[in-house]
């Protein structure tokens, strides 16, 4: 509990230095969160390429906005309500362009991270997720990569609590065959 | 012994052992995020500090009323706002013009 006030007082002394336009603040934020962000925005999109834009973007717009946080929830939580909501339209607009161009999928192949290098288990829960509807994904991501509680995943989503649980029994239901599959 | 081994190794898959994959899901961006990252910033910042496109739409829009104003005065001091009005030239006859010419 002290540890997160510490924690929280130290993020609102960077914010505050990002507001001022201290561009090492920012960059420390990037630093300090970039693991957390990588968490959400790989498991919502998969894709290495997307990933890094909405991410990049998710901290631009945090930049651009800083002026709008006002400390009321941490700074975690409000970076993780920015790059989940990017991830969706990312994945909307994805859905719109139903198919993806040859340039495309040689840029992913391209991309920095080589698929060979990741575990096993890093690239079975990357299939999985993948399977799974949007909206499913977004709460097993929040709820059970992130380790947000039922309440802080309904306020990240703006969903009833009941929403949140519901949607996470179906996305149970859903990944028991997917991981079967994946796992034989 | 087996046994316990046996629940050991069913942990590890199925649901039980997806969500501990989860929870150790630990993916990272490419190692060029934050330089990339830096760059977009810099454009962005780039894009928004001069932000000229309130001064002009002050400049337009004062003109706009300014030429409004001329006209409105033009039309009342001549009656009309033909081009003569418009040129100054209304209360002139040719012939006047001619004499101001020698």
């Amino acid at each position: 509990m002290g540890r997160e006030v510490n924690l929280h007082t130290e993020d609102m002394a960077l914010v505050a230095r990002v507001k001022a336009g201290d561009q090492r603040a920012f960059e420390q934020i990037v630093r300090q969160y970039k693991p957390m962000m990588a968490r959400v925005v790989v498991g919502m999109l998969g894709n290495q390429n997307d990933a890094d834009d909405v991410g990049q973007e998710a901290f631009i717009r945090f930049y651009r906005s800083a002026d709008q946080y006002k400390g009321d929830a941490a700074l975690g939580t409000y970076l993780t309500r920015i790059a989940i909501n990017l991830s969706l339209n990312a994945l909307k607009k994805r859905k719109s362009r139903s198919w993806v161009s040859l340039e495309e999928k040689h840029d992913n192949l391209q991309s920095g991270v080589d698929p060979s290098h990741r575990s096993d288990d890093e690239e079975l829960v990357r299939k999985a997720l993948e399977q799974l509807d949007p909206k499913y994904r977004a709460v097993v991501v929040l709820r059970l990569v992130q380790g947000y509680s039922t309440k802080e995943t309904a306020k990240i989503l703006k969903l009833p609590m009941g929403t949140v649980l519901s949607r996470l029994a179906r996305a149970q239901e859903k990944l028991k065959p997917i991981i079967e599959q994946l796992e034989v | 012994m087996i046994e316990q081994n046996k629940h050991k190794m069913d942990n590890t898959k199925g649901w039980n052992g997806f969500t501990q994959k989860l929870s150790r899901f630990q993916p990272d961006f490419s190692p060029e995020f934050e330089q990339r990252l830096m760059q977009k910033l810099a454009t962005v910042e780039l894009e928004t500090l001069p932000d000229m496109i309130p001064v002009f739409r002050i400049f337009a829009l004062s003109g706009v009323a300014a030429i409004g104003l001329l006209m409105i005065g033009l039309y009342f001091s001549n009656g009309s706002l033909n081009l003569d009005s418009l040129l100054g030239i209304s209360g002139y006859t040719p012939d006047m013009g001619l004499l101001s010419f020698l």
